[in-house]
């Protein structure tokens, strides 16, 4: 069983971006697949994780990592609707309609909604998304799987989030029922009012976010999926948390986000919650819709906690880079004393998969080298595109890191799994696959 | 706070938005949403009290993409009745609800409409229905449940009871059945239809639903149900009330069903119905075979679906369909005065239909050409009606136009059965006349022999104009007590007939014209007039004459022998057809002919039926006159009716008028229902009965020429002993031989001779001949010869009597209207007086005849009557009062005149007979040794010139009529023809000569000779 987060608009995005690096950090254990959707890009940050975490790809499955461990499958599924640059256009299929005549859409939506211009979102108008969007009601990546978490999060007052959460609950619901899969737990965490809008982004945006915050909440009350809802904690609301003010450009930008200053951030609180609401497998649910709302979620790391972890690995990636440790493990007789025989036996594995694809040793001999590169690119990124390392925070403060802890690492076994050959074309393939892996389990287990 | 429809992330966000909202106490709603709300029961109101017309607009891509995942493919567009302006939606949540760009301006206009449609006194009710149908097989907690929640809470339904007008029409409203947001496979739509029950307007009468008397639970039943047998006496239904039926006798009317007394069965349509029972109509009814069906409107048994049908069964039975407008005629039409009109406005065809036609009330108002009828009861319809006629598509006056009935039935006996409905006036030809089992005569003339009819409708030629006349029968006058005798005398002249009768207590010894004469104006008198009109008063409907019928005539108890034919139709010529002699007047009609002398048979046209029709008119136009002057109060009244007959009739003409009369009497014993005896007497005898005891011992020779006939009675007057007849019988020789005559030489073709003749004989009647004639050559050539060639048969008549009798002295009454042709044709008469010019002219024949002891008589009772025809009618009336005979079931032995010339019958066994001249002839002279063979196939021989002496002046006068020198040169028919005439004349055992030589020289060559230059 996997279990599967979907997470809903830029709120939900920011969700799994911390979710993801804690993850990453091996503070989250939990196998999930997850499906981002939004009308907006997919975060940089996001979009580098789930590079990389393709790059962990080893056997015949997506997710099937070195050592069989489930690597996240990350399905973004982007709602812009096509077909116009406004609601009218999509729905009428024409540019201008004179208010004077009718159309049947002039039944449903007002005419300031129908003008909207989509290239810039939805502007909290849930009605506006969940009927554009519907197309992706029946996609694939949200069907879940036997005995296992659904757990949806989403913002219920913006326009993404606010009109896909019910749909999205209502679709998994569907293939529930079509395909009778059994055991599924569908959970959800709400955002509602949980930051200070931006001035002039969106018209009277508080009243409006306070109404997409009742109604959306208030259609799950009459929603027959709301009953499939096994429970759901919500984060913020009612009334807008002044305190707190999302920056959506440096969100949006991707590099290097700041992690929150205290537990009761937001998008920590959803941290929080998503790795409550996978982890609680006791919990009942309840028979009243409002008496399934998590009131006191379980804590399983702390921020502070999670901080130290975060220095830690990216201390010791930061380290073995700086030591051109990689290359070294291929060529230094002694590298198996120094780092341990995990990733000496790891480099080594992915030499031979690159030496089977090349043709033999000698087409290989540089493939040290290759590796050592693979690791920088994969750390640093290129050109614009983000690395690894620009997925976290910058940390000021390094912890000393001993080589030695290398050795420590539960390295996966190269004996376990059968490579699958279409994903290693050349050296490079190969070498890029063996830095994820170093690097996966670097920042997972170094600390 | 503000609520945005759009926060909801679904299609239907508008829907649900009000649903949310309206399931908040109101005190917590947002007040943003105050004027939507308000719209939104606007809306709700006008929806189902009918005032909203729904348009549906199916949804074609790309928006089906995004609706039909909705279970959505058309959107409802919610309208102001007859308006296209959008107002709202049909809404799958809320029912209807304002459209998203809702603004205040809408809610204003919304709220001026509501404030014109709104009805207090429907929406209650269909609210009721609305919220019992969405609430119908719900679970709580379904949208549909939570609306009918909403609609109780925010419309104080109050009283909920049917309206009286309740009519209904489902519309199909979407209803969410779920809020989804992905179509289930497998799964029930998230859209339920549900059929909501809105009232509709246009057929939204009060509507007649059948009820229970014990329980009022609805007697509809379900479609399936066995139909209900229906008799005249209505209908039995048993109530379906589950905790007991009870049985409920119906009345078909509330159905607006008329079984008719025929096997037909009406079947109203209410269309075009302009007030509305206290119970309803029924819904629209269907006839199918035998079966009505009448299904009724949700609405008005209170949203019941199954059970609102009733068949119900006519067994042997015509079922037709009729819009109350058919009953009625298009325009109505107004005959005569316009303020006295009467008429209702039933086409013929429907006059049973009319229930109350004493009670109907009628409003005639002539300044606003309008006429109002009320209290119309009409049968199978359960109220009363009214209905107004006005304008000129409306009314249609007809001021010249009359209507009546004759005679009036308020002055007959019950069972009396003859009438005549007509129309009267210049315009009368241009309409029709109607009654139920009546035969028409003229299309404006009707007859009905099955006593009064109950109606009588008078329309244009095209039937869709007219006015149908209801007649009242008053309670009889007539009493069903002993019987009574009254006396009738009957004159059936050729050309002119006369008619008396007998006073009760009166007897017979003088009768005179005023107080026993039948004026014919006055049949007039006995009509009973619908509606009367100015003018035209010689004939009243052309059949009748008119009131002053006749005062410019000598004798205005004439009822002329003559009819107007019209295909199979006869009636009695009272006179020349008005239309005919006044080309101005309009219309197209004519008379196919006029029939006169139809007394007489001629050859190869027998005349019987004319005879009888004739008769049996003279005597139905008559009666009503007679009881009327009679005072006759009983229904058991037994008529003697006596009549006169010719003596020139034959044995075989005797018969056929005893037959005739025999007929009559049980014809007018069917018609008339009382009890008929005929009586008959030659008309010489009559004219001798006549004479009574006047003139006792003296002898007179009465010459009654009348139109066809001169009857000749030659008698001396017995006293307390029988009058001794010398001489008696009849010569075809009278009126007509001269108008025949006159005719003839002023007209080329038989055609215009007939017209003529016509022509003549009211020339005649009315005295304008004297004026259109008097100075006419031919007419005094024809009329000096006519006189002479009368005379000279009268001079053998004396002849052969003064050769037995003594020279005493003998009375000439020259008797009828052939006489007097003489002044009739004479210009002097407006200078010397009809009779003098009379006198002096038959002075100077009785000069020229120069007969000693023979004297013109002009004393009683010749000088009492109007004429001297009315002695032949006293005398019929004599008859029946006295002797009672019937000579014409005798056999004729009557007739004796002299032979005129001689002549003789050699046998082959050389017996020979010979006849003088003074010989008398005839039916009463029996030739008891010849057989008729040897009379009329063996020898016979004629001596024309053995005749009575020639005395001056007259032989010369005679000559110098007859334009020759000397006796031998008098015109005779060739003996041969002579010879075969006196044969077809022998008859009877023993044979009878009925006929003299002189007779038939008379009525066959001296008549062709009138004429002959």
């Amino acid at each position: 069983m996997t279990d599967k987060i979907i997470t809903v608009g830029g709120t939900g995005q920011m969700v799994l971006h911390y979710y993801l690096q804690l993850y990453l950090l091996g503070l989250i254990t939990e196998e999930a697949d997850l499906v981002v959707i939004d009308s907006d890009d997919i975060l940089p940050s996001i979009r580098t994780m789930r590079s990389f975490f393709g790059e962990l790809q080893y056997g015949g499955q997506t997710n099937e990592s070195l050592g069989k461990l489930r690597i996240p499958r990350i399905s973004p599924l982007h709602v812009r609707p096509s077909g116009g640059d406004t609601a009218l256009e999509v729905l009428t299929g024409r540019k201008h309609w004179k208010r004077t005549d009718t159309h049947p859409v002039y039944a449903f939506f007002n005419d300031d909604s129908l003008r909207q211009e989509l290239k810039q979102g939805l502007f909290a108008r849930p009605a506006l998304s969940s009927v554009l969007t519907q197309d992706i009601f029946q996609n694939q990546a949200l069907r879940p799987e036997p005995n296992s978490t659904v757990i949806i999060v989403g913002a219920v007052t913006g326009g993404t989030g606010g009109g896909l959460t019910a749909p999205m609950l209502d679709a998994v619901q569907v293939f529930i029922q079509r395909e009778r899969i059994e055991n599924v737990k569908i959970r959800a965490v709400f955002f509602g009012e949980y930051f200070r809008p931006q001035e002039g982004l969106i018209k009277d945006a508080i009243p409006r976010f306070q109404s997409n915050q009742t109604l959306v909440l208030r259609s799950f009350g009459d929603a027959d999926a709301a009953e499939s809802l096994h429970s759901y904690f919500i984060v913020g609301g009612p009334g807008p948390n002044l305190d707190f003010e999302r920056k959506t450009e440096t969100e949006k930008g991707g590099r290097n986000i700041t992690w929150p200053n205290n537990e009761s951030n937001p998008f920590w609180q959803g941290v929080l919650a998503l790795e409550h609401l996978l982890r609680d497998t006791a919990t009942e649910k309840a028979m009243k819709f409002e008496d399934r709302e998590v009131q006191n979620l379980s804590t399983y790391f702390s921020l502070r906690g999670a901080e130290l972890r975060l220095r830690k690995s990216l201390s010791m990636v930061r380290m073995l880079n700086k030591k051109k440790a990689i290359s070294r493990l291929c060529k230094d007789p002694w590298a198996k004393w120094i780092w341990g025989e995990g990733p000496v036996e790891i480099a080594s594995h992915y030499w031979s998969i690159a030496a089977a694809r090349e043709g033999g040793k000698e087409a290989v001999t540089d493939f040290p080298k290759e590796l050592q590169r693979a690791f920088e690119r994969l750390w640093r990124g290129e050109d614009k595109d983000l690395g690894l390392g620009d997925v976290f925070p910058n940390i000021t403060q390094a912890e000393r890191m001993r080589p030695g802890k290398m050795a420590a690492i539960r390295w996966p076994r190269v004996s376990e799994g059968k490579w699958a050959r279409e994903l290693f074309d050349d050296k490079k393939r190969a070498a890029r696959r063996a830095a994820a892996i170093l690097i996966f389990w670097t920042l997972r287990e170094a600390a | 706070m503000t609520i945005h429809p759009e926060s909801i992330p679904h299609l239907l966000h508008n829907d649900l938005a009000y649903l949310w909202v309206l399931e908040k106490q109101p005190e917590l709603r947002p007040r943003t949403w105050e004027a939507r709300l308000e719209a939104w029961q606007y809306l709700v109101e006008l929806l189902l009290i009918g005032e909203l017309d729904v348009k549906e607009e199916v949804i074609r891509e790309p928006l089906i993409a995004y609706t039909s995942q909705h279970g959505i493919d058309k959107v409802s567009w919610a309208l102001v009745r007859g308006s296209d302006e959008f107002v709202g939606v049909l809404s799958p949540v809320v029912l209807v609800r304002p459209l998203p760009d809702f603004t205040d301006q809408d809610l204003a206009k919304l709220k001026q409409v509501y404030e014109v449609k709104r009805r207090r006194e429907d929406i209650g009710f269909y609210l009721h229905l609305a919220i019992r149908e969405l609430k119908t097989g719900q679970p709580p907690g379904s949208f549909r449940t939570r609306l009918a929640s909403i609609l109780e809470k925010e419309f104080a339904l109050g009283q909920t009871n049917r309206p009286n007008n309740a009519f209904g029409a489902r519309i199909h409203v979407a209803m969410l059945r779920q809020l989804l947001w992905t179509q289930r496979v497998g799964q029930p739509a998230t859209i339920d239809q549900v059929d909501v029950l809105i009232r509709r307007s246009g057929n939204g009468d009060r509507v007649y639903v059948p009820r229970c008397k014990t329980c009022s639970y609805t007697l509809t039943k379900s479609r399936a149900s066995a139909p209900i047998s229906v008799d005249e006496s209505g209908f039995r239904v048993e109530c379906e009330n589950p905790s007991g039926g009870h049985i409920n006798q119906l009345d078909v009317t509330d159905f607006l069903i008329w079984i008719r007394p025929d096997n037909k069965v009406i079947v109203w349509d209410q269309d075009g119905a302009t007030a509305i029972p206290e119970k309803g109509f029924p819904p629209k009814s269907y006839i199918k075979g035998i079966h009505v069906e009448f299904e009724w409107n949700e609405a008005q048994i209170d949203g019941e679906r199954e059970k609102r049908f009733l068949v119900l069964e006519f067994k042997q039975k015509e079922l037709i369909q009729r819009k109350l407008k058919d009953i009625f005629f298009d325009t109505i039409l107004v005959p005569g005065h316009f303020e006295e009109f009467r008429g209702l406005p039933f086409r013929p065809e429907w006059a049973d239909a009319l229930e109350n036609p004493d009670q109907v009330q009628v409003n005639a108002d002539p300044v606003a050409s309008r006429v109002t009828y009320g209290n119309l009861r009409i049968k199978g319809w359960p109220m009363p009606l009214t209905w107004t006629y006005s304008g000129s598509w409306g009314v249609v006056h007809k001021s010249n136009l009359g209507v009546g009935i004759y005679p009036d039935p308020n002055m007959m006996p019950e069972q009396w059965r003859w009438y005549r409905c007509f129309l009267h006036g210049s315009l009368r030809r241009e309409h029709r006349i109607q009654t139920a089992s009546s035969q028409t005569i003229l299309p404006w003339l009707v007859e009905s022999v099955k006593g009064s009819p109950q109606s009588l409708s008078v329309t244009d030629k095209t039937g869709d104009v007219g006015a149908t006349y209801f007649i009242k029968n008053a309670p009889s006058a007539f009493a069903d007590d002993n019987r009574s005798n009254f006396y009738l005398g009957i004159d059936f002249g050729t050309t002119n007939t006369i008619v008396y009768f007998l006073p009760p207590g009166e007897d017979a010894e003088n009768p005179l014209p005023e107080t026993n004469g039948l004026k014919p104006s006055l049949f007039g008198t006995n009509v009973k007039w619908l509606a009367k009109c100015d003018g035209f008063t010689d004939v009243i409907g052309d059949f009748l004459p008119g009131l002053k019928y006749g005062e410019k005539a000598v004798d205005p108890y004439i009822i002329p022998s003559a009819l107007w034919k019209k295909q199979d139709q006869v009636v009695i010529r009272w006179g020349p057809d008005e239309f005919e002699s006044n080309p101005q007047t309009p219309g197209t009609f004519k008379w196919d002919k006029a029939l006169g002398n139809f007394k007489w048979d001629k050859e190869g046209v027998p005349n019987y039926a004319y005879r009888k029709a004739y008769l049996r008119e003279l005597l139905l136009l008559s009666l009503p006159l007679v009881i009327s002057n009679l005072g006759l109060h009983s229904s058991k009244a037994k008529f003697h009716i006596g009549f006169a007959f010719p003596l020139a009739f034959n044995y075989k003409a005797r018969r056929n008028m005893q037959t005739l009369l025999d007929e009559v009497d049980e014809t007018l014993r069917t018609t008339t229902g009382f009890d008929y005896e005929s009586y008959s007497i030659n008309e010489s005898t009559a004219c001798v009965r006549a004479f009574g005891a006047f003139n006792r011992g003296d002898t007179f020779l009465v010459a009654d020429m009348g139109g066809g006939t001169m009857d000749i009675s030659f008698f001396t007057v017995g006293g307390s002993q029988p009058n001794t007849i010398h001489q008696i019988g009849s010569v075809q020789f009278a009126g007509e031989t001269y108008v025949r005559a006159l005719a003839r030489k002023k007209q080329s073709t038989a055609e215009k001779e007939e017209d003529l003749r016509w022509s003549l004989r009211d020339a005649i009647s009315s005295s304008a001949s004297r004026t259109e004639y008097g100075k006419d050559e031919a007419a005094r050539t024809i009329l000096d010869r006519f006189g002479a060639l009368a005379f000279e048969f009268l001079r053998t008549l004396i002849a052969a009597y003064r050769e037995f009798s003594s020279e005493e002295d003998i009375h000439l009454v020259l008797v009828g209207n052939g006489w007097h042709l003489a002044e009739a044709f004479s210009s002097e008469v407006e200078t010397r007086g009809d009779k003098r010019v009379f006198n002096e002219h038959y002075s100077h024949l009785m000069a020229q005849l120069a007969q000693v002891n023979l004297k013109l008589y002009f004393g009683e009772p010749v000088r009492s009557l109007r004429s001297s025809k009315h002695l032949i009618v006293i005398g019929a009336l004599k008859n029946v009062k006295g002797q009672k005979s019937k000579e014409l079931a005798e056999e004729p032995s009557l007739s004796k005149l002299p032979a005129g010339r001689d002549f003789e019958f050699v046998t082959t066994k050389g017996r020979v007979k010979r006849i003088s001249w003074h010989d008398l002839v005839g039916e009463a002279v029996g030739l008891t040794d010849f057989s008729i063979k040897e009379l009329t196939k063996e020898r016979s021989d004629f001596f024309l010139t053995e005749v009575p002496d020639f005395h001056e002046p007259w032989e010369s006068y005679l000559l110098r009529i007859f334009e020759v020198a000397d006796q031998s040169k008098i015109p005779y028919p060739d003996i041969p023809i002579l010879r075969d005439n006196i044969h077809r004349s022998i008859d009877g055992h023993p044979p009878k000569i009925t006929k003299g030589p002189l007779q038939i020289i008379l009525e066959q060559r001296w008549t062709d000779w009138l004429i002959e230059d």
